[in-house]
């Protein structure tokens, strides 16, 4: 049964009107349309039920129970019946994200419906205009005034972004002004948030100088008409694309060109993974993305490297070997990248006959650098991605690898992440200046020194991919690598791309996380931008903000799209400042702070030790609940409350703890450590959360109620959250586990066997498959709707999500269990245990 | 600032006015270039910040002069030493050991140097290169006002013999 409520909990008293204590709208007859009345845009909220809790009762605390997680209130639903309380500074218990959690007490922390980004509250609506928080969101909704406030939080203040993301035409309207508008001194886009001093000229938010607007901005390209500005999409979209004139291009746009490096050394052969790797590229040579300009070409290695001279005047492919691999020159002036109308014929013949030239291969070695510095003399005039499938450690020529411990048995404080050597930095640095990115695909279960070789992907703005266990025999890691592949090769993709992030003066940009080079203060140096990739930005605060009542951060992504065009990608994100503690607590971003504070934990596990950050870790927690009792919550409340905004953060820290990257059990390896590292500094936000705190669904509770429809007509599943732990799982329960990059679904030894049935397809649970990765259609309404379920979680992501049946006394059993974060694994301390400990050091 | 003269074996052989005021002549000399260069140095980081130079050619140009500063003020260190300039020896020691631990804590790289490209940009990095330019530059103005200091005394005490 539900434990007592909280001695803390007070009951809400009546939520204050509206309109009460809001600073007044920015003086001047904006010129801004009205705000629109019901903005939405198609991504912002998640499926929820309609709030059917009213905070006009004795709210949420007092009847459902602690946190009100028992009904099907959620964070955003919350907010949502609570009337904006902006500017209102009356007591702060009445804001229901400052409502005192004890952490201890509560049972169910996890809430019931996936947990909602907390969205800031602007005067005159403006917050309406804010961008998809999973494109551009920021930890704190109201910004503390002064880094004095910051720094008492002891919270980071950081933004993420992901500013490619796949995103239509209606998310992102794409514009071709005659000219594009922009603040004359610190060269800001026009956006929803600025003022407009009088009918010609406007105020940047950013440096708030004053700007002329240019003649025809009011006119109508359609009707011809001089008219309101309400027709201008820049000022009504927070997220637009321009097409970009020729003063934005230091050179003709370059065409599409993708390069593959493929290791054909003896493991590589052995897994199978060049036939594999041929058969993906056969299938998509005609959907890679590009013009008529688009070029392709090949390179093998393995102690020596293959070039294939492709001109489309020979009658077949013409392979050049080059074994002086200490000194590599190319062996033909051109031709060995070729454009792919052209040279199509060749270009099957080449990857239909490459697996049958290397069968019977035996040669151990792979020269990595070597293949390496060759593709970056060959690209280097015109720059474009370089793909590079690599099965074992690089031991021969220029960046060989020395053979390491894989550090399955290494004590904590020699787990060393940094890398030893910098061959691959400065090369990725040299790639950088030339627009090359080079992605990696590695697939070796022995170590391969993956913090040293993946520098040249977090340089050049790629990405890092691991296949321990692929082989071609494996029908699970084999299909999951290839449909990884088929949407690596033909999702969007930009090249020769800058980023630039903006902020409001009083402001500046501390840290960056993500694979990019840096190559002055704010100007990101992206040399292929990926739609698959997010990044992140520590902010500090250099001066009082106080007299600035709205601060704003603008994302500008110059890239040159696949088709040739030169295109520029805009975010801009308004958040409102406070000057008290309190306000800014209830618009803290619990999901944002995790995801910064494990990208800061990666940087601190290689800049100094693996143990110093997971105290970091734990130091969060302990420093954000000290601080909070000290600065803001009242004496009657125990020692460990924590604003109901914060409450989820000791669980998400011991998630974290637990990860593959900074747990301390014996059974993780060097590179998969290394692996995990990358994905927390690679993923969006999002899918990073997912990552750390998977989604946990009872599939035999599944029945109508869940089923909802949309306003779209269309019907949508949403079952209940589950904790995390294994104390709420029956025995005799299907689950579904959504993790971020994947699906797992659990069977029992007791579940009904109809439900094995319906669901698997099998008479009973031993005839259940060891790998089944794809489910039986539907046959009935139940099976209906777990299907319905699975295809609703894989539309919602671009990626492609791998399914995985684990039986109870399965081989992957432990895939599932290790995910349970609430509970105590080999990888960590369970939930309780873990606030205990936190109590302790908060009572000291 | 006495010189402890008497304790020099008789490799000091005293010629015209005395060893001391040379050797604290030349000393003074190499600080004055020590300064110069940590002036130059905290130039660069200031131009690194406010844009006029990327990382790369920033690191490039700083690490070509971290083993010749290193190097000078080791060679100052060591000519104080056998001199048998005790307690100037014993002022640039803490200097000579933050070097030493310095260069062994320097992010991996092949090169000379103690400056990566990709760490530099990071705020917390730049802050840190100006405090410690700073602090060097302040030091570097000290020990040469010291050595002028006993370049004087040198020659006074020379020329009163």
């Amino acid at each position: 049964g539900l434990p007592p409520p909280p001695t803390s909990g007070q009951g809400l008293p009546p939520p204050p009107t509206s309109g009460q204590g809001l600073p007044p709208p920015p003086t001047s007859g904006q010129g801004l349309p009205p705000p629109p009345t019901s903005v939405h845009h198609g991504l912002t909220y998640q499926p929820g039920p309609v709030p059917t809790a009213t905070t006009g009762l004795a709210g949420p605390t007092g009847l459902a129970g602690p946190t009100g997680l028992a009904g099907p209130t959620s964070f955003a639903t919350q907010m949502a019946a609570a009337p904006p309380s902006g500017g209102v500074s009356s007591a702060h218990t009445s804001v229901p994200e400052l409502r005192p959690v004890n952490v201890m007490e509560v049972r169910n922390i996890l809430p019931a419906q996936p947990l909602e980004h907390p969205r800031a509250i602007l005067p005159g609506g403006l917050h309406d205009f804010n961008p998809d928080p999973s494109v551009l969101c920021s930890t704190m909704n109201a910004v503390p005034a002064t880094s004095g406030m910051l720094n008492k939080m002891k919270l980071p203040f950081a933004i993420h972004v992901h500013p490619f993301k796949d995103l239509d035409r209606s998310a992102c309207p794409v514009l071709h002004p005659r000219v594009i508008v922009r603040c004359r001194s610190c060269r800001t886009y026009i956006n929803p948030f600025v003022t407009f001093i009088d009918s010609r000229h406007w105020r940047c938010n950013l440096c708030f100088r004053p700007n002329a607007l240019p003649e025809d901005f009011d006119i109508n390209h359609q009707t011809g008409l001089r008219g309101d500005r309400s027709h201008r999409v820049e000022l009504k979209r927070s997220s637009v694309e321009y097409i970009a004139p020729s003063e934005y291009m230091l050179r003709p746009p370059q065409p599409s060109v993708y390069y593959f490096l493929i290791d054909v050394s003896y493991n590589s052969i052995e897994r199978g993974l060049l036939g594999v790797f041929c058969r993906v590229l056969l299938d998509c040579l005609d959907k890679l993305p590009g013009d008529a300009r688009t070029m392709i070409g090949v390179l093998t290695y393995d102690s020596t490297l293959h070039f294939y001279n492709l001109q489309s005047a020979l009658s077949q492919p013409q392979m050049l070997v080059v074994s002086d691999i200490g000194d590599v020159f190319l062996p033909s002036p051109n031709s060995l990248f070729v454009n792919i109308k052209q040279s199509k014929e060749l270009i099957r013949t080449l990857l239909e006959d490459l697996p049958g030239m290397f069968a019977n291969n035996r040669n151990t070695s792979s020269a990595l650098g070597a293949a390496l510095q060759a593709s970056y003399k060959l690209l280097h005039p015109i720059g474009g991605r370089v793909t590079v499938l690599q099965s074992g450690l690089p031991n021969l020529g220029p960046g060989a690898l020395k053979f390491k411990d894989n550090g399955s048995a290494l004590k904590k404080d020699a787990i060393n992440m940094s890398p030893s050597s910098d061959f691959y930095k400065r090369l990725a640095l040299d790639c950088s200046a030339q627009q090359i990115a080079v992605d990696l695909f590695v697939f070796s279960g022995q170590f391969v020194d993956l913090p040293t070789i993946s520098c040249i992907s977090k340089f050049t703005s790629g990405q890092v991919s691991y296949h321990p266990n692929f082989h071609h025999s494996k029908a699970v890691e084999r299909e999951k690598f290839e449909k990884e592949f088929r949407r690596y090769l033909t999702r969007n993709i930009g090249y020769e791309a800058v980023m630039r992030i903006r902020c409001t003066e009083g402001m500046s940009l501390h840290t960056f996380h993500g694979n990019f080079f840096v190559r002055s203060t704010d100007l990101l140096s992206l040399p292929n931008v990926n739609p698959d990739l997010g990044y992140a930005i520590n902010i500090s605060i250099d001066e009082s903000l106080k007299s600035i009542g709205m601060v704003c951060f603008q994302v500008a992504l110059l890239y040159t799209s696949y088709r040739g065009e030169r295109r520029i990608r805009v975010h801009t994100l308004a958040l409102p400042v406070s000057d008290q503690l309190a306000q800014v607590y209830a618009r803290v971003d619990v999901q944002a702070i995790a995801g910064v504070i494990a990208k800061m934990a990666v940087d601190r596990s290689s800049s100094s030790s693996l143990g110093d950050s997971r105290e970091a870790l734990m130091n969060t927690a302990i420093d954000c609940t000290k601080m909070y009792r000290t600065h803001c919550a009242s004496s009657m409340q125990s020692n460990f409350s924590l604003p109901a905004s914060l409450s989820l953060l000791p669980l998400l820290m011991l998630s974290l703890m637990k990860l593959r990257a900074f747990t301390l059990s014996a059974s993780v390896s060097t590179d998969s450590r290394m692996q995990a590292m990358n994905f927390i500094k690679q993923l969006p936000l999002d899918h990073l959360m997912l990552y750390v705190c998977p989604h946990l669904y009872a599939l035999h509770d599944l029945s109508d109620k869940d089923v909802e429809s949309r306003d779209d007509g269309m019907e949508v599943v949403c079952p209940q959250l589950l904790q995390l732990t294994a104390e709420k799982l029956t025995r005799y329960g299907m689950y579904l586990m959504d993790y971020g990059l994947g699906l797992y679904i659990w069977v029992n030894k007791e579940t009904p066997q109809e439900l094995i049935q319906f669901v698997c397809g099998v008479q009973h649970f031993g005839a259940i498959p060891e790998n089944m990765t794809v489910l039986p259609a539907p046959t009935n309404t139940f099976s209906r709707m777990v299907s319905m379920l699975i295809k609703q979680i894989r539309r919602s992501r671009q990626h492609h999500m791998p399914l995985l049946v684990i039986r109870e006394d399965g081989p992957h059993r432990l895939l599932f269990i290790d995910r349970l974060s609430q509970d105590k694994t080999e990888r960590g301390t369970s939930y309780y245990e873990f606030l205990t400990h936190v109590n302790r050091q908060l009572t000291k | 600032i006495k010189t402890l003269q008497s304790f020099v074996p008789a490799c000091a052989i005293q010629w015209i006015m005395g060893l001391d005021f040379y050797v604290y002549l030349l000393v003074m000399i190499l600080a004055i270039a020590l300064l110069f260069m940590m002036v130059w140095h905290l130039i660069m980081v200031d131009e690194l910040k406010n844009d006029y130079r990327n990382p790369v050619d920033f690191c490039n140009t700083l690490n070509r002069l971290v083993l010749p500063e290193y190097g000078i003020h080791l060679f100052i260190a060591l000519l104080l030493l056998l001199c048998g300039f005790w307690i100037t020896f014993l002022f640039n020691v803490p200097l000579l050991a933050y070097h030493i631990w310095r260069y062994m804590h320097r992010p991996v790289m092949s090169g000379v140097g103690l400056y990566d490209p990709t760490e530099v940009m990071n705020q917390a990095q730049t802050v840190l290169y100006t405090r410690e330019g700073f602090i060097k530059v302040g030091f570097y103005v000290l020990s040469f006002l010291v050595y002028l200091y006993c370049m004087m005394v040198a020659l006074v005490t020379a020329l009163t013999q």
